[in-house]
């Protein structure tokens, strides 16, 4: 596997944010393989005691991903924005594999403990997220937006603001319906308006 | 983006900024009408706030923790994957967890496929409790039934314990979670779980464990139930490495609940991982969360949580942590589904919050009867498709339902009773053919029956038999529900197996039989009314303030006390005439029982002299004297036997009467124990009817509760709803919330010395620790205004007198002052710098006075030596004192400045017009709390001002507590909204009625 080289994946991210669709299936491995370092430093980490410090992780990765010195200020948001984008992307398509693979293996997972299914929840829910934030998406794009840059990106609440160009205070708000009716749609089941 | 949305953006933003009691009222107002925006608001507002741990923290870190684990589990396959046990092989894991490996396997000798699970290594050493669980789930396993896992075999391989299952294909319901589940479809899945339940249940095996993750669903719409007798095993694990289980137990009898919590959390291996905690912690009954002991009630409890989940889409029980779950659990009501899912029909709901009570009477008592509602509403709702998501259960519960139906003609909830009437119309049967057949030789014969579940008596009301000793007449309610509105009289034939309410009776108590028994006369609302039971309706007689039984002669003239005299009125209504005036030193009467003749009549008396007090006969007639026949007694009647009938403490005794000479003759023969009797309080007197005899021989009374002096610290709202319990039930006083009210402070007697410690308990976390140890008595435990000290009152040197003790429990205990006569602390002020307590020489007279803490410790008094007073509670702001003050006739409640210029000075207001105890501020000052009777009552007060000021007392509502008796029953919350009370445990009341058939028999004894 490559490693990614961050000059490349900046001009991936530029080109695929431009329009160029080969430019994600470029990308793609890149993200992959940042994701698998990135998994086996947690379990070193986590595994010598220490506990993880997310934020400081994921940065970490952002800036072997994109490098973000040589990126121009104003273009720094768009970046954060495809970045966040692709991650989406990257991570949906891994759950969705995930899930066939699981369907089609002989190894059918029955959880008989809470603690085997914590994890393994994640890919439906992240698929049901995925689904859930297309149809935000169709109903205020912003919102989606948000929610793409802080749960797929990784970024906090100022960076979010920063890369959408309002205020923290509407990040925040933004965030809080979002939440909720993205919970909403995901336990409840009730339609929008 | 639509206009609509931008409507529902600003509403949901304008309702999140006002509190959380005003967001209902307000979208009600600003959505005026549009009814459809209204609820897109409030469904959007219910999931504000929800944890969602899945959103909080970025994908990228799941994702790479998933990841880790994924590809950690592929490269290093666990150490002791074997490739075959016994006689199966394996093929593929399917799941790991805190209790071992399940792996997918072959039966190589039948083909067929299965499922095995390994036991951790570290059981092998410990045979006696795998054999126990083993014992649990084989048994559970043989029951054969569809919905329950089958077990195909248990061994040893390798030294390590396995156990083969049937292989289920499907999802988990965890799994099937993720995706919305319908209505039908919940139904089928909690039925065919409650089936399982049932069958399990009544082999006696509790499950202990049911979530999500341990119930399977097929494609084909079959549940399976999967480990039995794990949740077991898993515990005594926990207790292994602590203690033994049974020191638990005794513990939580002693301890408040969080330390046996705390306990097996952290001794608990399996629960350690978060997620396995918060998992767990979702469903465990609240008996669970306490590390209590629990019964198969904690399965109806969990089961509960899943059905809300499936219905909801969430959890009734959810926070960020797992004690925040357990909190949840423990003091907080599920929201109406009607809130989050409005499909959800109201039947429903009402089986889920059933399922979902705090304490276990409450739930539905078996699995079984859980089973029948489910299937009766999947059949009301015609859900065709449910017998089909659910091909198994349904049949069975309709077994259920039939057979429950047959027995009870959907009378239910008086199942319990009617068994037990069953059993006592036997005996009666037997006691007629023996007065029959052989009147030389009568038996007394004793039956008892109980209330329905949830229900209660009022609890210082006896119940009452008719003359011709055919029926029982008694006043129930249903405990959950806002309770006084819903006491009615309730009549029962005691050849006839069922109870029914006398129409029109509501809020009915006391009640008391006309000599023809054709009537029955009661009390509702002030009014003394009167029922004709072969059917009408309720009549007013008069209205002179609720009181207990009267007696009513054959002139149809009805003797009552009215307030602290007895009085008369015609049944047919009329003037209510006071009877002759107090005897000297006379100050209450009460508890009249009209002699044969119909003139004469007994009566309790209470005068100033203690030595006085007791049963007295009189008469109608004017200018007869009143005559001292029972000292001490407070309670008799007069049966045809010619004795008197009365109660001694709990025991009911029979004692010859001389009717011509109005005198007792003999000695008392006991006739029966465990009596519940009570006197109702001391400012009204009354104490209450013990028991009630018909002319031929048939006596009823309330059979004393197991533990009376057992008590529960009891939330309440301001309407007198019921919020939630802190703590077990034990022998609690005085509690005191800490400055930040995250801490409380509470006296805690030993069951057998009575003697009090203090102990701090941290209500919101569940945990708790005892703060005194010394073998004398300790109370009033209140709080330094910097929450690092408590000071109470405490006997440690002889009498009670008043110490300080650092709240953590540091330290030694430091006298602040001491004295030859009782001092008992009351409050401190808000600035720290002075206490208020009360002194008294001799018991009968307390009197308040204040201590400097800076500097010299002075001793001021507070006001002058004549008057009476205590229960003072300084004003949030320091400037004023409340405080109950003692008088002849009655107690009041009045505010005075707090000054040290000298003794009362700067005037006194008076808050309570007659009655008033226990006065309690509102944290900003504005309202003033009281009890009066046992009525809470709030009044709004001014206290910025130079003058001080208050407005109308208003009732608030009315528990259970003795509050006269007592100090410190209750306190309120700094905002004023809740209300913690001293309550009496349901172990302290009294849920059974003793009959006793043909009683003079046992005189001749």
């Amino acid at each position: 596997m490559p490693e990614p080289k961050p000059h490349e994946v900046s001009q991936l991210l530029l080109a695929w944010s431009e329009g160029d669709r080969a430019a994600l299936d470029q990308l793609m491995p890149l993200v992959y393989a940042e994701l698998r370092r990135l998994a086996k430093s947690y379990m070193r980490r986590e595994r010598a005691g220490q506990t993880m410090q997310t934020t400081a992780l994921i940065h970490e990765a952002y800036l072997r991903l994109i490098d973000a010195d040589r990126v121009r200020l104003e273009n720094r948001a768009h970046f954060f924005a495809a970045a966040a984008r692709v991650m989406r992307q990257v991570l949906v398509d891994l759950a969705r594999e995930r899930g066939s693979r699981k369907r089609g293996g002989a190894a059918r997972r029955v959880s008989f403990d809470e603690a085997m299914a914590v994890g393994r929840q994640h890919n439906e829910s992240l698929l049901a997220l995925d689904e859930a934030l297309g149809a935000l998406a169709q109903i205020d794009s912003r919102k989606c937006q948000v929610v793409e840059l802080r749960f797929f990106g990784g970024l906090s609440v100022e960076e979010t603001a920063g890369a959408l160009g309002v205020s923290v205070e509407t990040v925040n708000r933004d965030w809080r319906l979002a939440r909720s009716w993205l919970l909403r749609k995901l336990r409840g089941g009730k339609s929008d308006v | 983006m639509s206009e609509r949305w931008k409507q529902v953006e600003s509403l949901y933003h304008a309702a999140l900024e006002r509190e959380t009691a005003t967001r209902a009222a307000f979208l009600a107002e600003v959505c005026a009408g549009d009814e459809e925006l209204r609820r897109e608001v409030a469904s959007l507002i219910a999931y504000d706030g929800q944890p969602a741990s899945f959103i909080e923290s970025p994908v990228l870190e799941v994702a790479a923790r998933e990841w880790a684990d994924e590809t950690f589990s592929q490269s290093h396959p666990p150490p002791n994957a074997p490739s075959q046990v016994g006689a199966y092989q394996i093929l593929s894991p399917l799941g790991r967890g805190g209790m071992g490996e399940v792996w997918l396997a072959r039966d190589t000798r039948l083909g067929r496929k299965a499922a095995v699970k390994l036991l951790p290594s570290e059981f092998t050493s410990q045979p006696e409790r795998v054999w126990r669980f083993e014992q649990e789930a084989r048994a559970a396993s043989a029951l054969n039934h569809p919905n329950i896992i089958t077990i195909y075999e248990m061994g040893e391989v390798e030294g390590r314990r396995f156990i083969v299952t049937e292989h289920v294909e499907g999802e988990t319901l965890r799994q099937r979670l993720r995706r919305r589940v319908g209505l039908t479809e919940a139904l089928g899945i909690a039925s065919q779980v409650a089936a399982a339940l049932q069958a399990a249940h009544e082999a006696g095996i509790t499950h202990r464990d049911i979530k999500p993750e341990n119930v399977m669903a097929r494609k084909d719409g079959l549940v399976k139930v999967l480990d039995f007798g794990l949740a077991k095993l898993r515990a005594d694990r926990g207790a292994e490495s602590g203690r033994t289980g049974e020191a638990n137990e005794s513990l939580s009898v002693s301890h408040p609940p969080a330390l046996a919590l705390s306990r097996s959390l952290s001794t608990h291996p399996s629960l350690t991982a978060a997620g396995a905690v918060m998992g767990t912690a979702s469903y465990m009954s609240p008996e669970q969360a306490r590390g209590r002991k629990v019964d198969h009630r904690t399965d109806i409890f969990s089961l509960g949580v899943m059905l809300y989940e499936m219905l909801a889409g969430r959890r009734p029980f959810e926070g960020a942590t797992a004690s925040d779950v357990m909190a949840a659990v423990l003091t907080e009501e599920p929201i109406p589904l009607a809130e989050i899912a409005p499909e959800v029909p109201g039947a429903l709901w009402r089986i889920v919050r059933r399922c979902l009570e705090k304490e276990p009477e409450k739930r539905f008592q078996a699995a079984g009867d859980l089973a029948f509602a489910l299937a009766e509403l999947n059949e009301q709702s015609g859900a065709g498709q449910g017998a089909a998501a659910a091909p198994v259960a349904q049949p069975q519960a309709r077994v259920a339902t039939s057979l429950l139906r047959r027995f009870s003609k959907g009378l239910a909830i008086w199942a319990p009773a009617m068994v037990a009437m069953a059993l006592a119309l036997g005996a009666i049967i037997l006691a007629v053919i023996h007065l029959r057949e052989q009147p030389e030789e009568k038996l007394a014969v004793s039956f008892t029956f109980g209330l329905p579940e949830n229900w209660e008596f009022r609890w210082y009301d006896s119940p009452a038999v008719s003359p011709d000793g055919k029926y029982i007449v008694y006043s129930a309610f249903p405990v959950s529900v806002q309770r006084r509105n819903e006491i009615s009289l309730w009549l029962r034939r005691l050849d006839s197996a069922e109870a029914k309410p006398l129409p029109g009776t509501q809020g009915g108590f006391s009640p008391f039989w006309s000599p023809d028994g054709r009537f029955v006369a009661f009390w509702s609302k002030g009014r003394l009314r009167k029922i004709d039971v072969t059917g009408g309706s309720a009549v007013t007689i008069c209205e002179a303030g609720d009181s207990l039984p009267g007696s009513w002669n054959r002139e149809g003239v009805i003797l009552f006390a009215a307030g602290p005299k007895l009085s008369r009125v015609a049944s047919a209504g009329g003037q209510i005439v006071e009877l002759s005036p107090f005897a000297e030193g006379e100050t209450r009467q009460s508890n009249p029982r009209f002699l044969p003749d119909g003139k004469g009549f007994l009566y309790f008396s209470q005068n100033k002299d203690q030595q006085n007090d007791g049963i007295y006969v009189a008469s109608l007639d004017p200018g007869e004297k009143r005559k001292l026949v029972l000292k001490g007694a407070v309670f008799a009647a007069y049966v045809p036997t010619g004795h008197l009938l009365f109660t001694k403490e709990n025991l009911l005794l029979a004692q010859r009467f001389d009717l011509k000479r109005l005198e007792v003759t003999g000695e008392p023969v006991r006739i029966a124990e465990q009596v519940a009797n009570y006197t109702v309080n001391s400012s009204t007197g009354l104490p209450s009817s013990a028991f009630s005899a018909s002319e031929n021989g048939v006596l009823a009374w309330k059979v004393q509760a197991s533990e009376p002096d057992k008590t529960q610290l009891t939330w309440f709202d301001r309407s007198g709803k019921r919020l939630g319990t802190v703590g077990d039930s034990a022998m609690y006083s005085g509690p005191s919330f800490s400055p930040g009210e995250d801490r409380l402070a509470v006296a805690m007697a030993d069951q057998k010395t009575k003697m009090r410690d203090l102990w701090i308990m941290q209500p919101l976390i569940g945990a708790s620790s005892r703060l005194t140890f010394d073998p004398g008595d300790e109370l009033n435990p209140r709080w330094t205004p910097d929450g690092k000290w408590i000071i109470f009152t405490s006997t440690q040197s002889g009498p009670r007198n008043i110490y300080r003790k650092p709240a953590d429990g540091s330290g030694e205990a430091e006298l602040l002052l001491g004295s030859d006569e009782a001092l008992n602390l009351e409050d401190v002020s808000t600035d720290g710098r002075f206490l208020l307590f009360n002194f008294a020489r001799d018991k009968a007279e307390p009197h308040l006075a204040l201590l400097s803490l800076n500097g010299e410790r002075r001793r001021t008094p507070f006001l002058t030596p004549q008057l009476r007073e205590d229960s003072g509670r300084f004003s949030p702001n320091g400037r004023w004192i409340a405080y109950r003050s003692i008088e002849k006739d009655g107690t009041r409640i009045f505010v005075q400045k707090f000054t040290l210029a000298g003794v009362d000075s700067g005037g006194k207001w008076q808050i309570s017009d007659r009655g008033g105890t226990q006065p309690q501020w509102r944290g900003d000052g504005k309202e003033l709390f009281y009890l009066e009777g046992n009525t809470l009552t709030a009044v709004e007060v001014n206290t910025e001002g130079a003058s001080f000021s208050a407005g109308t007392p208003k009732p608030l509502f009315s528990v259970n507590i003795e509050a006269e008796q007592r100090r410190n029953r209750y306190i309120a919350t700094k905002d004023g909204q809740r209300f913690l009370v001293v309550l009496r445990a349901p172990t302290a009341i009294e849920t059974t009625i003793a009959v006793q058939v043909n009683w003079p028999a046992a005189l001749k004894q």
